[in-house]
Parts: C-alpha cells; sequence; structure tokens
C-alpha cells in the first residue's frame, strides 16, 4: 500500500512582514487627515497611503478616521 | 546702509515631510507683536587659574535655537499653527472649511516638524529647521484682541537665507476680539467671565546627543492643560464646588470638582476658533474684596482632567476659507 504523499505544510496566514497595507479615509465629510508622524501623513480624500512598515500600519489600523484596503 | 523701521519682521512656516529635511518653501506667514525667536548658541565662561587678572575665555558648548513670539488670534493661521501642536488635524466642510485638532491617539506624543522662517525684509533671514511648537498660552480681556504666545523648539538655525516668497500666505481678517468670545461652563454661558488664559504644554525638552552643536531631537513630554479664569462673584457654587467637590458641598470632601469649559472665538458663520475642554477641574477659587466698591470678582485656576479618550482632554475647531490646515 502506497504511502499517501505528505501534504505541504499550511503557511501562517500572519507571516506578511514584508506587505504593504493600505489605508483611505473611511469618511466622505473629511477631505484631509495630517498626523504627527515623522514622515509625516496627511492623506486626502479619494486616496490611499500604503505603507511596507509593520508596526506604523498597525497603529494606522486604529485610526478611527482610516479603514485599511 | 539706512535706518529700518522695528515693525516689519515676521514669520513665515512650513510642514516638513520628514524630520532632518527642511521644507523648501513656507506655506503660511504671519504678522507678530513680539518676538523672541533666536539661534542660541549657548556660550559660557571657563573659570581657572591666570596670573593676568582676566576672566576665563568664554566658550560655545552648544546651541538651542528657538524661542517665543506673540501674535493676535486668527482663525485663518489658529488651525495651521494647533495642528503642529496638537499632532493630529481632520479637515471637512465646505462653508466654512473646518479644522478639527486634537491629540492623535494612535500617537500622543508625536507632533509634525516644521521649518520657520524669522524675516526682517531686506535685511535679514534666519531659517529654523526640525522645529517642534511646545506650548501656546491664548489669552484674553475685555477691551483686547486675542493674544496667542507660542514657544519654538528648534533643532537648528541657518542664518544669511534667501528671503522667501510669502505673496498670499498672510491672513487678512482682523484679531479675534473680547466681544467674540463666548465661555461656556458646564453647558452654561453665565455671561460673567471677565478674563481669562489658557494654556496648552507639550512639555517639549531637548536630547543633545553627539551631534555637534545640533541637539539630536525635541521631544515632546507629558501633555498639559490648563489656565486661569476671572468671572463675577454672584453666588458661592464654585466656591462650594471648587473646595467641597460639588456646587452644594458644605465638607471638604476627596472629590475634585469638573465641569466642561468651552471658550469659542466666533465671528459670523465663517470665522471660529474654539476650545473644548470635557472636563476641567477647578481649584484656587478665590473672591477678592475690593474697597472701591466696583462689582465681585473671583478667580479660579483650571486643568484638564485625566481622559480614557485623548480628545476629551482638548479639542480644537477652526472655521475658515482654507482647504487644509497643512497648506497642502
Amino acid at each position: 500500500m502506497k504511502p499517501e504523499a505528505k501534504q505541504p505544510a499550511a503557511k501562517p496566514t500572519d507571516a506578511k512582514s514584508e506587505q504593504e497595507r493600505s489605508f483611505r479615509l473611511r469618511d466622505d465629510e473629511v477631505s484631509r487627515l495630517s498626523l504627527g508622524s515623522t514622515p509625516r501623513i496627511s492623506l486626502a480624500k479619494g486616496d490611499t497611503y500604503t505603507t511596507s512598515d509593520t508596526k506604523l500600519a498597525d497603529r494606522l489600523a486604529t485610526v478611527a478616521e482610516l479603514e485599511e484596503v | 546702509m539706512s535706518l529700518i523701521p522695528a515693525n516689519i519682521e515676521y514669520l513665515a512656516f512650513a510642514f516638513q515631510s520628514v524630520k532632518g529635511t527642511p521644507a523648501t518653501v513656507p506655506t503660511m506667514a504671519c504678522a507678530l507683536t513680539d518676538c523672541a525667536v533666536e539661534p542660541n548658541p549657548n556660550k559660557v565662561r571657563t573659570p581657572e587659574s591666570d596670573q593676568s587678572a582676566q576672566q576665563g575665555s568664554l566658550i560655545v558648548v552648544g546651541a538651542q535655537p528657538g524661542g517665543t513670539f506673540k501674535k493676535y488670534m486668527r482663525a485663518s493661521e489658529e488651525d495651521f499653527l494647533l495642528y503642529g501642536l496638537l499632532g493630529k488635524n481632520t479637515d471637512g466642510g465646505t462653508t466654512p472649511k473646518t479644522h478639527i485638532g486634537e491629540l492623535d491617539s494612535t500617537a500622543p506624543f508625536t507632533t509634525p516638524y516644521l521649518t520657520v522662517w524669522d524675516v526682517w525684509p531686506g535685511v535679514a533671514t534666519v531659517r529654523y529647521d526640525d522645529v517642534r511648537i511646545g506650548e501656546a498660552t491664548y489669552s484674553g480681556q475685555p477691551g483686547q484682541g486675542i493674544e496667542c504666545d507660542y514657544q519654538l523648539v528648534a533643532l537648528k538655525a541657518t542664518m544669511g537665507v534667501t528671503e522667501p516668497v510669502v505673496t498670499g500666505l498672510f491672513a487678512t481678517e482682523n484679531p479675534m476680539t473680547w466681544p467674540e468670545l463666548t465661555a461656556t461652563l458646564g453647558g452654561s454661558h453665565p455671561g460673567t467671565v471677565n478674563q481669562f488664559s489658557l494654556k496648552l504644554d507639550r512639555g517639549t525638552t531637548r536630547f543633545t546627543g553627539d551631534n555637534g552643536l545640533q541637539d539630536f531631537d525635541a521631544p515632546n513630554g507629558l501633555f498639559d492643560v490648563s489656565g486661569n479664569i476671572e468671572i463675577a462673584f454672584e453666588d458661592d457654587d464654585l466656591l462650594r464646588a471648587a473646595n467641597t467637590g460639588s456646587t452644594s458641598g458644605t465638607v471638604l470632601t476627596t472629590t475634585i470638582f469638573d465641569e466642561s469649559l468651552v471658550l469659542a472665538f466666533v465671528r459670523g458663520s465663517t470665522l471660529k476658533v474654539q476650545f473644548s475642554i470635557a472636563a476641567a477641574q477647578i481649584s484656587n477659587y478665590k473672591a477678592s474684596l475690593k474697597t472701591d466698591a466696583s462689582p465681585a470678582v473671583a478667580t479660579f485656576d483650571f486643568n484638564s482632567k485625566k481622559q480614557a479618550t485623548l480628545s476629551n482632554i482638548i479639542q480644537t475647531l477652526v472655521w475658515n476659507a482654507i482647504t487644509h490646515a497643512d497648506r497642502s
């Protein structure tokens, strides 16, 4: 009886340290959001802010005026 | 060379994209009532034994560029400066344009860096890089325009730079005035506030490091919102509140009284500068005797209560005709 072929190990779904994450303004009433970080973030309505900095992305994910896309 | 009038100095500002890279052109300029922003190289004497009867030599041991400047309050300027002080700004609205300033709850210690030009037109221009607005004090009393006092902490000063072009960067409206103030305490407008001061302090310090005459950074410390109000002494509600924790209290307690405080400077439907404190703790309430029998007034100090939601510490709202507070 042939042994079953081993299935490849499932990749962890959160191992995305190099992946870019993008954010945009959540509310159509807001025309621009400006923050105090360096580099300074100033995001206009309709624009998308993209970063590969995991810590920055995690922080932006908690900003009430932003939604991740 | 000829004499120049001493009232021509102005400051021009721009937000930097990143620390270490100055902006190339200013995006806002303002008239001043006083200016003490200087390159400030630090010099000390070197006292040591000497048979020549002379003082020790002067040596340069560091530099602390920056200082304070005073101006009148204008809605078309304060949106820019309040974003620089608080660190987060949200633009919206059509007419008027609205600008909400507050701490960034996701990074409460961070504020943007500015480039500031100190200009005596035709004579001298000094550019300050990596500037943080460390403190702002707003004050007013009857019969006066509303005054603003800002503190700048800069990392670098460069003299002899090209004078910037500031066409169209000055606000054109008149300063805010005392009659345009409405002070609301605990949701009520008593109409008896006669003087105020409000200080927003970022606790900005310097970290020197080993980088020659340029400090490594100007980090913000603990944020404090405090002030003082003079109000007519008509009843003992606030006297009791400040001492007992309740407007109806009779004995001293460990409770600290607080109520909402809103200072709104409004001109029509297009210009406004408003400071909202969700819970202002009141202390040092003192009613003063006056032997000339003029109306009795009391003064008290207030400070913003520590809050779980940082926008409740203080939130500013500015109306003007400018689309974005950062002038982008």
